[in-house]
């Protein structure tokens, strides 16, 4: 008897593939955006800015001054964790001062890194991968500080990568596939 | 330096209808102008504590200028901080001494301008001898500690032509001058200014005596050294090594070095009602006492009434000083007119004014849409039963100043007129001549507190 076996591709949801399609996508598209900005916000900082208070029309001859707050992004505000944060994990026995250190140095890169991958679609098993593991160390240390509130919110995060890889085989609109086709680079395909 | 121009001052202010009229006029004298407006100034600092730290923290961010010179006779731990630190801001090193004369005897020449901030008591002796060496000066207030100090001092600025620029910074604040130019003057929102308050409200622990910590306690000056420096003055017996340190650093709690909380405190605020008033005040009634530091020479706690005459009309000042409690909304000065109020300070946050309930909204909310005020909020009646509608006003709007200070520091401006007037580019904000005009009435306020009469001032008590 000749039997030919089929191979399937296990699915996971039962769905129409167009709706899974257009639902990675969507899931693509939040996560990669929420951490790439999370990790922009990283250099974010305040700068003030005098000027001359405007009034009957004109610059008040007086000299007073209306001070203007702007948000500004450079390398020099990068701040990993706050300050308000590793403070706190001070006094945690679980917590290295070294590595918590060489942490603080590399989330706002890896985030960046990250949220681009997810975004682009470049590797985006593994890079959604990493996103959660991301998220997992950033809960770990809310729950070291029992912090419930951030611990729950960083959970809505965990169940969106985890449906995002449950969809991944219907990635389509992805940068890694291309790439992977003309210029050779499969390792940036949908892993 | 270049020859002075003399102008006999004396004459010129008599020519004035009303001493009035002269109060916050900029003087008339002006120094000879530096070369071009570009040139380094270059400062020499005669005492280095906290004050002069305050000083220099605005200074450091003023382009174009260039420390040369400071001195302090608490070598360690405070002249060297100041040498370190203008070190490590500028890259050079200065020049620093022990003794003020020393260093205008050997830097005079190389000064254009002194900064002094040492006690009240070396105020005038520290301020004569710069501008006779030639330098203009930068004095903090309370110009001296008797007003022969202070007359000195307008002496020595004529004698020389040198300027000589008292520590009043308000004179230079933004706020103030918007306040005074265009609310009160132009705009007239306060209509008839029938009464005013001030406060300066500061807590035991900001007013707690002053000690320095045991394992650098050689850093402080010797006994023969505080003797010699004048901590000693006013007293028949020698005081021992300990009582004169407790004297060098808390100088303000003693008669024979300061003049008290009223001129420590109070010398700023009391300068603005007669600046602002565009008045001198025609007596003082005060009241103080020992309620809390009863060791103290000065009394802790002093109120005080001064009577004006002003080209509006007939008005009172209270001024209180408190160095025992902060409760009551810190310090502000706060100048109560017919149709308006205008609570000011150097303090943006203190800074509020009020439209009378009576006053037509119109004219105000032109003032708004031009950007004279801004409205913060509208007057809203408590509504609870207390309230006895028949006895009491309807609650004013508040409004407030559309601008401040910027991110300057409240020193920066007052500095900064300074230099200017030094180039030739302006003239002082707050001269010596007015400063004393202004500070004459204060040194009368101890008096009348202690003695619980009213003091009529005549030309002698305000004569500068």
């Amino acid at each position: 008897m000749n039997q030919s076996t089929t191979h399937t591709v296990p699915v996971p949801l039962k769905t129409d593939p167009l709706a899974a399609t257009c639902a990675i996508l969507m899931l693509r598209i939040w996560l990669g955006l929420r951490c790439l900005q999370a990790g922009i916000e990283k250099y974010a900082g305040t700068v003030y800015i005098s000027e001359p208070t405007q009034v009957n029309g004109v610059p008040d001859p007086n000299g007073t001054e209306t001070v203007i707050e702007l948000k500004e992004y450079a390398l020099l505000n990068y701040s990993g964790l706050p300050s308000s944060l590793a403070d706190k994990f001070q006094n945690e026995p679980f917590i290295s001062e070294f590595l918590l250190g060489i942490y603080s140095q590399w989330l706002g890169p890896l985030l960046i890194a990250v949220g681009l991958c997810v975004l682009l679609g470049l590797a985006t098993r593994i890079s959604l991968l990493a996103m959660g593991l991301i998220y997992t160390s950033l809960t770990y240390g809310l729950i070291l500080l029992n912090q419930a509130s951030g611990i729950a919110w960083l959970g809505t995060h965990m169940v969106l990568i985890a449906l995002a890889l449950l969809l991944a085989s219907y990635n389509r609109l992805e940068l890694g596939n291309l790439l992977a086709d003309r210029a050779g680079l499969n390792w940036l395909r949908n892993k | 330096m270049n020859d002075p121009i003399h102008i006999n001052r004396r004459s010129f202010l008599k020519s004035s209808a009303t001493a009035g009229l002269t109060l916050g006029m900029p003087t008339i004298l002006k120094s000879n102008p530096l070369k071009t407006a570009s040139d380094e100034i270059r400062i020499g600092l005669i005492g280095c504590g906290a004050q002069q730290e305050v000083l220099y923290d605005t200074m450091k961010n003023i382009p174009g200028i260039r420390f040369v010179a400071a001195c302090d006779i608490m070598m360690e731990g405070r002249l060297k901080k100041m040498v370190g630190r203008i070190r490590s801001a500028f890259g050079y090193r200065i020049n620093h001494y022990s003794d003020a004369e020393t260093m205008l005897e050997k830097e005079g020449k190389h000064m254009d301008a002194v900064f002094v901030a040492t006690p009240d008591f070396w105020h005038a002796p520290h301020t004569v001898m710069a501008l006779e060496a030639g330098c203009h000066v930068y004095c903090e207030k309370m110009m001296s500690d008797t007003l022969e100090g202070a007359r000195s001092m307008v002496a020595a600025m004529d004698r020389t032509g040198q300027l000589c620029q008292i520590g009043h910074q308000r004179r230079s604040n933004p706020r103030y001058l918007y306040v005074l130019n265009e609310l009160i003057r132009k705009q007239q929102i306060c209509g008839q200014i029938v009464n005013v308050n001030g406060q300066w409200n500061r807590s035991l622990g900001s007013s707690s005596e002053k000690t320095y910590p045991e394992k650098n306690i050689h850093h402080l000056p010797d006994a023969a050294t505080l003797r010699q420096y004048g901590f000693n003055r006013n007293i028949s017996r020698l005081l021992d090594e300990t009582e004169l340190r407790k004297r060098f650093l808390n100088w303000r709690f003693y008669k024979a070095l300061s003049g008290g909380p009223i001129s420590d405190l109070g010398a700023h605020q009391i300068d603005i009602f007669n600046w602002f008033l565009d008045a001198r005040p025609k007596s003082v009634q005060a009241s103080g006492g020992r309620s809390y530091f009863d060791d103290r020479e000065h009394f802790d706690n002093v109120m005080c009434l001064f009577d004006y005459d002003t080209p509006q009309g007939n008005a009172r000042a209270f001024y209180q000083v408190l160095t025992t409690t902060s409760a009551g909304g810190g310090y502000y000065e706060s100048f109560m007119g017919t149709q308006g109020t205008i609570n000011i300070s150097e303090r943006e946050a203190y800074t509020k004014i009020y439209k009378e309930s009576w006053v037509p909204s119109a004219e105000w909310r032109r003032l708004v849409d031009k950007g004279f005020l801004k409205k913060v909020s509208a007057g809203r009646p408590s509504g609870s039963p207390d309230a006895i509608a028949s006895y009491e006003s309807a609650p004013p709007d508040e409004y407030a100043i559309p601008g401040g200070i910027g991110l300057n520091s409240p020193y920066h401006h007052h500095i900064q007129n300074f230099f200017q007037a030094i180039r030739g580019q302006a003239k002082l904000n707050c001269d010596a001549c007015h400063a004393l005009e202004s500070e004459a009435p204060i040194y009368w306020v101890n008096q009348a507190a202690e003695t619980n009469e009213t003091i009529t001032f005549t030309d002698e008590h305000l004569r500068t």
